[in-house]
């Protein structure tokens, strides 16, 4: 049987509880403490505009409207609402509260730019719950809807064609991606070939998260490989680290026309981001942990992308993993990866 | 002097020339240098550690499927259920006994500039040794479909005249390998059947161009 076969490794009790112990230290630590005491205090409108001065006194100017006299309203509460927000935690580090608070903050900044409402959730991971994908590289037509469906639900940049999937066109008899065709250019799909895609597959031991020199990535509980884009310094190392170009980089500012924009948006899933830093398919984390399919899944029109949770006995993923032959990519490194390929 | 006196007043040495900071400080480094290294043992193991009860969740496929009228299937092997959308109210022209009531040869016209009412279905599935339109379609009742044992079974439970030649095809889609789970990851699981994607009197997918063009063919056909 397939488990016995991969779980030769003996377990790693003792890894386990570190970790554990780790999370529940961030979860009970009290709110405010050490330098958050200064940084994180709560603060009014006048004590925040008191060290607005200082700072612009000192030459660092964070934002000039803020101090003119003359300046409405809504620019002073922008300004108020950028201030706090840049000096905000790891979200990894927030308490429920503190969490709460950011996604107002950013819910009222894009009012306050943009003029519109956006609704970002902080849900977090269900109990009991590993997100696992199969794709079936003989459905697999090389359409590309997913794509489409992709950039369009997580909002992603339109003018550097940010794409999340890459769909790869192979030769039958080998599976060389030296030798894939990521560039095809006819009617799908053509005879003698097939199809595999490509995206964050979310392995269970990550080196994209190893490599983070801020921590600015994590994997959360229920699987899924998430990145605070407000944490991230954009040092790439994750881009460099990731064996399977999974991960984006935004050279520019991420341009998303406002009547295309999804508002129905996750802190760490498909929030507006910024240039500088990186970004990557979160299994459509605010669309997963409400219930529903991955866009992808639910763009595909021939059955080839299957999603589940990994721990149901009676998931439809955790029968593929049972019942077909599958394999994933690069299994000697040990990523571990979550996204197995297979076959009818 | 004993050793453990000796040990104690180095230590107490130790204390008052660093101070305890130091101390602290060295400890942390030590800490951290000797912490486990956070390894995982990947997601079989966590599967095979969760066990094999069934899941249960705060959420159902409701939300996400409650447009689509569903009918139940069951899995007779592991008595399982799921739904498949309702076919009988997609058909444009059923009943089919509206016109088949009478035998076929009355309904034929003799007239050839007479459009004829199945004019755009074109049989091109297996061989005509293997199927013609009496293979699936019952003689007696119109309204149903014909299993092999020539009892009948409604065209919502089409899939049932499908397994009959396509087994391997209805075991993966029973599992959940084969067909599109509509909607929702969480159970009750939605699925589409059969003549959601093939259309059952022509059931190969045609060739078609893709919804969009690769990123870099983009640029390579608009540079700017």
């Amino acid at each position: 049987m397939l488990f016995n076969r991969k779980n030769k490794v003996k377990k790693n009790q003792k890894a386990d509880l570190t970790f554990s112990e780790e999370q529940g230290k961030m979860d009970n630590r009290p709110a405010n403490e050490g330098v958050e005491q200064v940084i994180n205090k709560p603060q009014d409108r006048r004590t925040a505009m008191k060290g607005l001065t200082a700072m612009l006194l000192s030459g660092a100017g964070l934002l000039n409207s803020s101090c003119s006299l003359t300046a409405g309203e809504d620019e002073q509460d922008l300004a108020q609402l950028k201030w706090e927000e840049y000096f905000k935690g790891n979200y990894r580090l927030m308490t429920p509260e503190e969490k709460k608070e950011t996604v107002r903050r950013l819910e009222r900044m894009y009012e306050l730019n943009n003029g519109g409402k956006i609704n970002i959730s902080d849900k977090g991971p269900l109990k009991d719950v590993l997100y696992g994908y199969a794709f079936n590289i003989s459905k697999c037509r090389g359409y590309m809807d997913c794509i489409n469906a992709c950039i369009k639900e997580n909002n992603q940049d339109r003018n550097s064609q940010m794409q999340y999937i890459r769909i790869h066109e192979f030769e039958n008899g080998r599976m060389d991606f030296a030798m894939a065709d990521d560039n095809f250019y006819h009617e799908v799909p053509a005879a003698g070939h097939f199809y595999i895609g490509t995206q964050c597959f979310h392995c269970d031991n990550p080196p994209c998260v190893d490599v983070c020199p801020v921590k600015a990535t994590w994997k959360e509980k229920d699987g899924i490989v998430v990145i605070d884009y407000d944490w991230c310094i954009g040092c790439r190392y994750c881009e460099a680290a990731c064996p399977y170009d999974g991960r984006r980089f935004n050279w520019s500012d991420p341009h998303v026309p406002e009547n295309e924009l999804n508002k129905d948006q996750h802190y760490l899933g498909n929030r507006l981001r910024k240039k500088g830093v990186m970004e990557k398919c979160t299994f459509c984390i605010q669309r997963t942990r409400s219930g529903a399919n991955p866009a992808c899944v639910e763009a595909c029109p021939t059955g080839a992308r299957i999603f589940g949770n990994l721990l149901d006995p009676k998931s439809s993923i955790r029968w593929v993993l049972e019942n077909k032959k599958v394999f994933r990519l690069k299994e000697d490194l040990g990523t571990e990866p979550k996204f197995w390929y297979f076959m009818d | 002097m004993d050793k453990i006196s000796m040990i104690r007043n180095g230590w107490r040495f130790l204390m008052r020339s660093l101070g305890p900071g130091a101390v602290l400080f060295g400890i942390l480094v030590l800490g951290s240098c000797s912490a486990p290294a956070h390894e995982d043992q990947g997601p079989l193991a966590k599967i095979e550690e969760h066990g094999k009860e069934a899941k249960v969740y705060p959420l159902t496929s409701e939300p996400f499927t409650f447009y689509i009228k569903k009918i139940p299937v069951r899995n007779a092997e592991d008595d399982t259920m799921f739904y498949i959308p309702d076919r009988l109210g997609q058909l444009s022209s059923f009943p089919c006994s509206r016109c088949h009531s009478e035998p076929l040869d009355h309904l034929k016209s003799t007239d050839p500039t007479v459009k004829k009412a199945h004019w755009d279905i074109a049989l091109t599935h297996a061989t005509e040794e293997v199927l013609n339109c009496k293979v699936c379609h019952s003689e007696k009742d119109m309204d149903y479909l014909r299993l092999n044992n020539n009892s009948t079974v409604d065209f919502n439970n089409s899939h049932r005249s499908c397994a009959q030649c396509h087994a391997s095809e209805y075991k993966d889609w029973i599992g959940g390998a084969h067909g599109k789970q509509l909607g929702a990851w969480v159970p009750p699981r939605v699925s589409a059947t059969c003549v959601d994607c093939h259309n059952p009197h022509s059931p190969a997918l045609e060739t078609r161009w893709p919804a969009r063009l690769n990123t870099i063919k983009i640029k390579e056909l608009d540079p700017k």
